[in-house]
């Protein structure tokens, strides 16, 4: 691997090349790169090479880099992705890459999320155990509540899905689109006893009433999860 | 020109100047938000069907709700006005109104005619989506029907409003 | 940038600092609010708390006894000969006993999910070389389970959350007492002396130091590094777990990313390049659900010997168990092979040996202690509970029973411990070296730098050993060695990757070097390490552990044996050893 980059880098341009803008914060800094393409690349990837061949000062976050972290989320041609989960394009259009929309940025293609943590912490994010429970509860995993929940687990809380609401980046406040996905989570999570709670709070002003129906979280979401619908189900339980 | 008609035009260039300074702030909000609109996008969306701009249209459609929602309020505002002044005096609402048929207002009348349509159609599908929760997919498709049925009825609509300009 | 003497730093007093947010840092955290809940509480994380490290990676699962069918002698068992002996062994029985109770604790009070059987209860499933199927699971990303409640019940006990910071060298009084640590906060550039009562180091291993590696970008061995410039003694350091099945991506930052080991589990099939299901001809016996050691190491074999594919890997396949059966046991792997433009699902996926996991690391006693009084070790950091190989499934296992161990211990001693003045110079000095990449006058990228050392890793110090390869190894590291003190990165403090990635790879070297000299001394082939010169598993000589010290980072290792203790149980009363080719 180490030689299929060192020889793309010493040599001509070569002509499956690619070309990357990315948008820097310090003013100055180089924006234009073209890097050597190979299969499989990710933008992540991208990202990389233009940190080893190019500019070693340009910031970006990540860390497993098989989509589990969820921290090299970026904006991709306008749209927010996981940088590690975005092939990128075959056919050599030029890639732009932003920070996150809906975040304050905090250098180059850092954001700080915290945004999205305190919308996550409000819907008390934990379960709330009934005191005398000691043994693991036995739910059969084709019962009405493990269906319910299932499709909603395995969220990497990478806020993508927030980036991606068109109100939740907002100055108002909104739950958000992963957050209520996981009250969802909790509210029919029959060893939690928190239930009420986390149902005041979704049906109250910050909640689910507060989607407009745009369906950026469900169609972003690098884990193919459905937030948008576990929206509508609270909606429909409360 | 009378000085009701002057009046008329003058508050109709403040709507105007409403409508675009509210498109603005929303497409620019927008871009804060989440991203902004991407036109770009969309069509290539449309074209190369990308898994992840599954939900542009949705996005535009919330943009132009947003927009034309409060186009047709404005607009509303000041015609409630002028139809105000048939109480006053006829006269002066005759006055008003000879404005309605100049071609000018007529184009903006077509305009207004695809504002109330989209936004009354498209209410009707965030309905639909609401009540049936029907999913990313068929909001999407749903949202094609509104926007044909919106551009069928604003041309048909636009002929006959555009027709005394055009006929002989 | 300020000269030397002029670093200006922040600092913060805390009762339990702990230095690592996966698995066993943020278990210690709960713990220790749960142990003594008015205890002001730090948790350090290098990334973002509960996100980064590798706990959040684990695919497959947890070992925990916890059906009556099995017994905790036989997890003991396996697990110790697992690890060939190597274990410390009332440290393989601490994880083996609490294990279970862990996962009762993350079910009950943490509030994971784990999957169940038809009939209701924790399911649980076959892993390799193991004598019953223990593995608990979610899905097949139970990581992201485990750490993402872990995550959320930070928000409960409100401990204080220092993320983005990098924690850089322990701090010592003038009577030599554990003071504190020193900071670099990598959002702002600023640095921060942390004085607490006790210290928990959970930062994870340095397997990222090979070419092919598994764990996330984090995993550089800081927390190891930090020891030992501090003289801490470490143990079984040439122990560097290969995980058979890593992902082959190209030049993909993806290459090396781990398959599961339940596909083996569940009867995946591995085939070299001419078709041949060749673990037949290395354990014909248990095949290719062999322990990691093993298979990694034929798979090598393999590839050396020319019957590898192409780009140098074998195949996986389990397309046989059918294509939905696939998919729906492990929809994560399928996932991420599709990626990279091949199928689980329907076909093999070429996958090489990839470096995975550290056995070794500092030397602890079963409640966390080390030699130093009030710094607690947990996790992948400490050494000697997997002795010469772990166990899949115990990994995850380790880093919460040990988390939970530390956790306990650091809330009784917490209260016994008063705060110590760190030493001025030995603080200004560590803040020092930190800052010298930083516009330096030095010559030496940092990228290169670890490229290099990734590729001399995997060639000499790699899933096969020899004298002379480690000899050039040795020298070979003090030649990057030498270019680290001359590393220079360009650009602002704030959020600087080149600079921290320059942080990073002294900390590299410093326990490559570990592992190259161990791995010098070990003239034998047990678990995951193998020399070819070797080959033959020496029970007569080598059931002994290899510590190493060094009293600075520029001053040679120190290295002795200590013969392993058997207090439990004898290599001997193992028919079947589990032998070593």
């Amino acid at each position: 691997m180490g030689r299929l980059r060192r020889t793309a880098a010493a040599g001509r341009p070569p002509d499956d090349g690619l070309t990357v803008t990315i948008q820097r914060g310090d003013p100055g800094a180089r924006t234009g790169f073209r890097v050597a393409t190979f299969t499989p690349m990710t933008v992540l990837d991208v990202l990389l090479a233009v940190q080893r061949e190019h500019d070693p000062s340009i910031g970006f976050r990540f860390s497993c880099r098989v989509g589990m972290c969820g921290t090299c989320g970026v904006r991709v041609n306008g749209r927010s992705v996981l940088a590690c989960q975005t092939p990128v394009p075959e056919n050599g259009e030029p890639v732009a890459i932003a920070p996150m929309a809906g975040f304050p940025v905090v250098r180059d293609l850092i954001v700080d999320t915290t945004p999205f943590w305190d919308e996550w912490r409000r819907v008390t994010p934990y379960v709330v155990p009934a005191e005398d429970a000691a043994e693991p509860a036995r739910i059969a995993p084709d019962s009405p509540e493990r269906r319910a929940i299932d499709p909603s687990l395995d969220c990497v809380q990478c806020g993508v899905c927030f980036s991606s609401c068109g109100i939740a980046g907002g100055s108002r406040t909104f739950l958000g689109p992963a957050a209520l996905n996981r009250a969802l989570v909790l509210v029919n999570d029959s060893r939690d006893t928190a239930t009420q709670e986390r149902l005041d709070l979704v049906s109250g002003p910050d909640g689910v009433d507060r989607c407009h129906y745009i369906y950026g979280c469900s169609s972003a979401c690098p884990k193919g999860l459905d937030p948008a619908a576990s929206i509508r189900r609270l909606r429909r339980g409360r | 020109m009378t000085a009701v008609q002057f009046a008329f035009l003058a508050g109709l260039t403040v709507v105007s100047a409403a409508i675009v300074a509210f498109t603005a702030l929303v497409l620019l909000s927008a871009r804060r938000i989440d991203g902004g609109p991407h036109l770009l996008a969309v069509l290539r969306a449309r074209l190369g069907r990308s898994p992840y701009d599954l939900a542009e249209g949705n996005r535009w459609a919330f943009y132009v709700h947003r927009i034309t929602g409060f186009a047709v309020f404005a607009f509303l505002a000041l015609h409630l006005l002028d139809v105000g002044l048939y109480a006053l005096s006829p006269a002066l609402f005759d006055e008003v109104h000879a404005l309605y048929s100049t071609p000018l207002m007529r184009v903006f009348e077509c305009g207004l005619l695809f504002a109330l349509l989209f936004h009354a159609l498209n209410g009707l599908r965030l309905l639909v989506i609401d009540l049936a929760d029907v999913g990313a997919r068929a909001a999407g498709r749903l949202l094609d029907g509104v926007g044909v049925l919106t551009f069928a009825g604003t041309a048909a609509g636009s002929a006959v409003i555009l027709w005394p300009v055009f006929a002989p | 940038m300020p000269s030397d003497d002029a670093v200006h730093y922040e600092e913060l007093t805390t009762d339990v600092a702990i230095v690592g947010a996966g698995g066993a840092g943020l278990m210690c955290a709960l713990h220790c609010h749960a142990g003594a809940p008015g205890l002001d509480i730090t948790v350090i994380s290098k990334g973002a708390v509960g996100r980064s490290g590798c706990t959040r990676m684990v695919q497959g699962g947890y070992n925990a006894v916890i059906d009556p069918a099995d017994s905790l002698d036989a997890h003991l068992v396996d697990t110790l000969r697992g690890g060939k002996y190597l274990n410390d062994q009332r440290l393989a029985d601490a994880l083996v006993r609490d294990a279970p109770k862990v996962i009762r604790e993350l079910e009950t009070t943490v509030g994971c999910f784990f999957d169940r059987r038809p009939d209701g209860a924790i399911k649980q499933k076959a892993f390799a070389g193991q004598s019953f199927d223990r593995t608990v699971h979610r899905g097949d990303l139970t990581g992201i389970e485990i750490m993402s409640r872990l995550r959320d019940q930070m928000f409960r006990i409100g401990a204080r959350e220092l993320e983005d910071v990098r924690a850089l060298d322990l701090v010592f009084d003038a009577e030599g007492e554990l003071a504190g640590m020193t900071c670099l906060e990598i959002a702002t550039g600023r640095f921060i002396l942390v004085r607490a009562r006790v210290v928990v180091v959970a930062t994870g291993g340095a397997a990222t130091m090979y070419r092919i590696a598994a764990p996330a970008r984090e995993k550089t061995g800081d927390g190891v590094a930090m020891c030992l410039r501090a003289g801490l003694p470490v143990r079984d350091m040439e122990m560097m777990q290969f995980h058979p099945t890593g992902l082959l991506a190209g030049a993909s930052r993806m290459t090396g990313a781990v398959l599961e080991e339940g596909l083996r589990g569940a009867g995946a099939h591995l085939f070299n390049a001419r078709g041949e299901r060749f673990m037949a001809s290395y354990d014909p016996e248990r095949m290719e659900r062999s322990t990691r050691d093993v298979v990694a190491r034929a798979s090598y074999t393999e590839i050396t010997a020319g019957r590898g594919t192409e780009a140098g890997g074998v195949l996986i396949d389990i397309s046989h168990l059918g294509a939905e059966a696939v998919e729906r046991s492990f929809p994560g792997m399928v996932q991420r092979t599709r990626q990279i433009g091949q199928d689980l699902a329907t076909g093999p996926v070429e996958v090489s040996p990839t470096a995975h996991f550290h056995m070794g690391g500092v030397v602890i006693d079963p409640h966390c202690r080390t030699a130093v009084d009030g710094l607690l070790v947990a996790g992948e950091d400490a050494g000697g509970v997997h002795g010469a190989n772990r166990l899949g499934g115990n990994g995850v296992a380790e880093s919460t029973v040990f988390g939970c161990r530390a956790g306990d211990t650091a809330a009784s001693m917490a209260g016994g411990r008063g705060l110590r003045t760190p030493d001025p110079a030995s603080v200004a000095a560590s803040f020092a070296r930190a800052l010298a990449p930083l516009d330096g006058p030095g010559t030496e990228s940092p990228f290169p730098l670890t490229r290099d050392l990734k590729d001399l890793m995997w060639a000499d110090c790699g899933v096969v050993r020899d004298a002379k390869g480690l000899s050039e190894a040795r020298t070979a590291l003090a030649a990057l060695g030498e270019r680290a003190r001359r590393l220079a990165v360009p650009g602002p403090a704030v959020f600087n990757p080149a600079w921290q990635e320059a942080l990073d790879v002294r900390n590299q070297l410093i326990v490559a070097r570990t592992i190259v000299e161990s791995a010098l001394l070990r003239e034998e082939t047990r678990g995951a390490h193998a020399r070819s010169d070797f080959p033959d598993r020496r029970d007569d000589v080598w059931l002994r552990s290899i510590r190493l010290t060094s009293d600075g980072p520029d001053s040679d290792p120190r290295l002795w044996t200590v013969p392993v203790e058997f207090p439990l149980r004898g290599p001997d009363a193992d028919a079947e050893s589990g032998g070593a080719r």
